[in-house]
């Protein structure tokens, strides 16, 4: 039996809850930063070879997360050689708020971030691919469910249907679970959750049947993902890119 | 009972029992009636559950055998406990408990319990004052005498008064500023108390340290990277990248208190998707690291996972093993790591005997000499997507596996699988994550390796992926283990024969365990906040 998805994969969620910052602030203060400190410290306040990163300094880190707004960072930079900025409480607050916020950026998230150059791809070699040996003419068409998909879904959607159409957020294809119980007794529908014991499946009105495994039964399952998880194992890199790029040609 | 198949299992036949000779030096576990006091650390005399594993070999593999494969259909719930305050991160219960002296102690963030074995009846909550910190979850505490000690998210090592929960004092594992935060259960060696810290997702380096028992002191630290200046140091491009190079020690460790060795794993290398500015090999993240409890001093290492760029720490339980290699008794060490790959180790060297995929992995070309396996760099993060295998969940993760000397089969639970990476920042100093996975299929099973070759010996494909859990062995061959979805399974450990099964609240969420007292033979899981207790009458 294939692989039946889960409808999200283990997908990692952000650890450490952001310190929360408020663009205006961080805004006025990227402008105070680029003044007065990115000469040293750089534009993303990462540190060049004359002053060190800020992301990775105890100081602002502390700030961060005390949510000190600048409180300690700001008699600091008052005093400390090289720096002698008589910052207002507002002003430092704003420095702190945009500090914190470059931390943030580097944080597990990944979710603000995008993919690039994904239609960067041979489209030639994706539309050969397509109609020969990824065997996708066995069910899919450019011309019928494909056709606009290009317009229908962004590229990254696109990518992540061509591989993993059973995963991540969007309409999933039904799977059939059929259970032939040995009193000859069937119960089958659109499979809602199954285990060794039980199988819950759902019927087209709605309502929702569930059924033990007893011995003896048979099951069976339709599972509609079953070449795309068989073409995981052959498909290479260049020709997820390259079907990627082909279909986002179908506009 | 096999329902139906699912999959065409490779059976084990009772031919491939194969009596193993016990460590030369200790007895084989003597009846449970035995006197020895309760509490004896690291050993499951007296039916208890002593430390996180169970016992120091982290094999999860108990002695008890009141419970067999002909009576394991008699189980039935003897009590359950819920839990009903935590700190975030939802009330999940991700800790073993410990059974001792018929009380039961566990923890989630913050919160430590101890209840009554025979009735789930409360003793004690203890409630920390948290300042904060990532709760993901906590694994669970150890205990020492009338000492029981716990790691909080906020960074403190919290000693109790096993009798009352009262504290008896705290000590500082870490800085919360820099994103460190306590979840690991701490282990009980000598008077120390091993501490391992987390956190990934900020460029600081891991470590592992010793607080002593009674006092709290720190007696030492263990940075998880090399001293500048030595051999090990090249692995990395210079100073700044190895001291923020990650290596965090998220799993409780084994001992051999014969060698005097301490086992654990290490995390993934930081940055943790963008390997640019670390080009190496990266000491010592994902590494197996033996050190000498008493000096905090690395005596071997290996690594399993070179330049990680794909979050797989190889922190998974090192499994203690006396086996016989070519007719001769050796003492190994056995790692299912996260990467796909299985390694058996000469644990009083480090020397590699087994190094071999068993589970799904592309992002190798090759093995060293050494039993590495060779990063191929094609595998690694790129703006516009890599399919790569296992996916970032890894082929196992830090649920913890069982090893059984009666069936000589390691048991983990599997998760064949791939996903997209991505690179988000490729500049030359990526910072943080600077990438992540998206997407992916995985298909879960119940697997059983043979501990000298690594290979598939039986598994058991769940009809459904989903949730993991961690797996129990007993001397009389069964193995629990939680399903995908919400049921505790009881397999035989030979063959993967369902025997028997109860429904939970939800899936498993820690390590079952099993204890005896009064007798009669316990078996417990946490599903979620709640506790669930078996007993066979």
């Amino acid at each position: 039996m294939g692989l039946l998805p889960l409808g999200l994969m283990l997908t990692a969620a952000a650890q450490f809850p952001r310190s929360i910052t408020e663009p205006a602030a961080v805004d006025r203060g990227s402008k105070i930063w680029a003044r007065d400190c990115a000469r040293c410290h750089g534009a993303d306040a990462k540190g060049t070879d004359t002053a060190p990163d800020m992301i990775r300094s105890t100081m602002v880190l502390h700030d961060r997360r005390e949510n000190l707004h600048g409180k300690e960072l700001a008699p600091f930079l008052k005093t400390s050689a090289p720096h002698h900025f008589n910052y207002s409480d507002k002003e430092a607050s704003d420095i702190s708020q945009f500090l914190s916020a470059q931390v943030n950026k580097i944080l597990r998230s990944g979710y603000n971030d995008k993919p690039q150059g994904l239609t960067s791809g041979d489209l030639e070699a994706g539309k050969a691919y397509f109609n020969g040996q990824g065997g996708c003419t066995k069910c899919h068409s450019v011309t019928g469910d494909l056709a606009g998909v290009g317009k229908r879904y962004s590229p990254a959607t696109l990518q992540q249907k061509i591989v993993f159409p059973q995963g991540g957020l969007g309409k999933k294809a039904p799977i059939e679970v059929t259970v032939k119980m040995p009193t000859g007794k069937t119960v089958s529908g659109t499979l809602v959750s199954m285990d060794d014991f039980t199988a819950t499946v759902k019927h087209q009105d709605g309502s929702v049947e569930s059924v033990n495994i007893v011995a003896g039964s048979k099951v069976s399952v339709k599972n509609p993902y079953a070449e795309h998880e068989a073409l995981v194992h052959r498909l290479t890199d260049a020709d997820m890119h390259n079907l990627t790029s082909y279909l986002d040609t179908l506009q | 009972m096999k329902r139906f198949c699912l999959t065409s299992l490779l059976l084990a036949s009772a031919s491939l029992l194969h009596a193993q000779t016990p460590a030369a030096t200790k007895p084989v576990h003597a009846a449970v009636k035995t006197a020895v006091p309760s509490g004896t650390i690291g050993t499951l005399d007296g039916g208890e559950w002593t430390t996180y594993n169970g016992d120091y070999t982290g094999r999860r593999y108990s002695p008890l055998t009141k419970l067999t494969p002909l009576n394991v259909k008699n189980l039935q719930l003897a009590w359950t406990y819920r839990i009903t305050t935590t700190t975030g991160g939802g009330k999940r219960i991700s800790s073993t408990p410990l059974s001792i002296n018929g009380v039961l102690y566990f923890t989630v963030p913050s919160h430590a319990w101890a209840v009554d074995a025979r009735t789930g009846k409360q003793l004690w909550q203890f409630d920390w004052p948290s300042k904060g910190g990532e709760v993901i979850g906590n694994r669970g505490a150890a205990v020492k005498g009338n000492t029981l000690y716990f790691e909080t998210e906020d960074d403190n090592l919290v000693a109790l008064d096993t009798k009352t929960g009262m504290e008896k004092w705290h000590s500082s594992i870490g800085n919360r500023d820099q994103f460190y935060f306590g979840s690991v259960a701490p282990v009980i060696v000598g008077n120390h108390v091993m501490v391992g810290m987390s956190g990934d997702d900020f460029d600081i380096p891991g470590y592992i340290e010793s607080h002593n028992a009674d006092t709290g002191k720190m007696e030492w630290r263990f940075y998880t990277h090399p001293d500048p200046g030595t051999p090990e140091a090249k692995t990395w491009p210079n100073d700044e990248a190895m001291m923020h190079g990650g290596g965090m020690t998220w799993v409780a460790g084994t001992y051999d208190p014969e060698l005097n060795l301490y086992y654990f794993g290490t995390g993934n290398a930081q940055p943790v998707i963008a390997g640019k500015s670390r080009p190496g090999d990266n000491l010592y993240t994902g590494t197996i690291c033996a050190l000498n409890p008493d000096t905090g001093k690395l005596v071997w290492y290996f690594q399993p996972n070179p330049h990680d760029t794909h979050d797989w720490d190889a922190v998974q339980t090192p499994v203690l093993i006396d086996g016989i290699i070519d007719g001769k008794p050796r003492k190994l060490l056995a790692q299912a790591s996260r990467n796909g790959w299985y390694f058996l180790i000469d644990r009083t060297n480090g020397k590699v005997l087994k190094s071999t995929p068993w589970s799904w992995q592309n992002w190798t070309s090759g093995v060293k000499e050494n039993g590495q396996p060779i990063v191929n760099p094609e595998k690694t993060a790129r703006p516009n997507g890599v399919i790569v295998m296992p996916a970032q969940g890894g082929a196992a993760n830090w649920f913890p596996p069982s090893y059984s000397p009666k069936t000589g089969l390691f048991y983990v639970l599997a998760s064949d699988s791939a996903s997209i990476y991505y690179l988000f920042d490729d500049s030359d100093k990526p910072e943080g994550w600077a990438g992540n996975d998206r997407f992916g299929m995985q298909k879960n099973y119940l697997r059983a390796l043979d501990y000298r070759t690594g290979k598939t010996r039986w598994e058991h494909l769940w009809p459904m992926s989903g949730a993991r859990s961690g797996i129990l062995t007993t001397a009389t061959n069964l193995l629990f283990t939680g399903d995908t979805t919400s049921n505790l399974v009881a397999f035989n450990a030979a063959n993967g024969t369902i025997l028997w099964h109860a429904g939970l609240g939800g899936p498993a969420t820690n390590g079952p365990i099993t204890f005896e007292l009064d007798g009669l033979q316990y078996v417990v899981i946490a599903a979620g906040d709640t506790m669930y207790s078996f007993v066979l009458r």
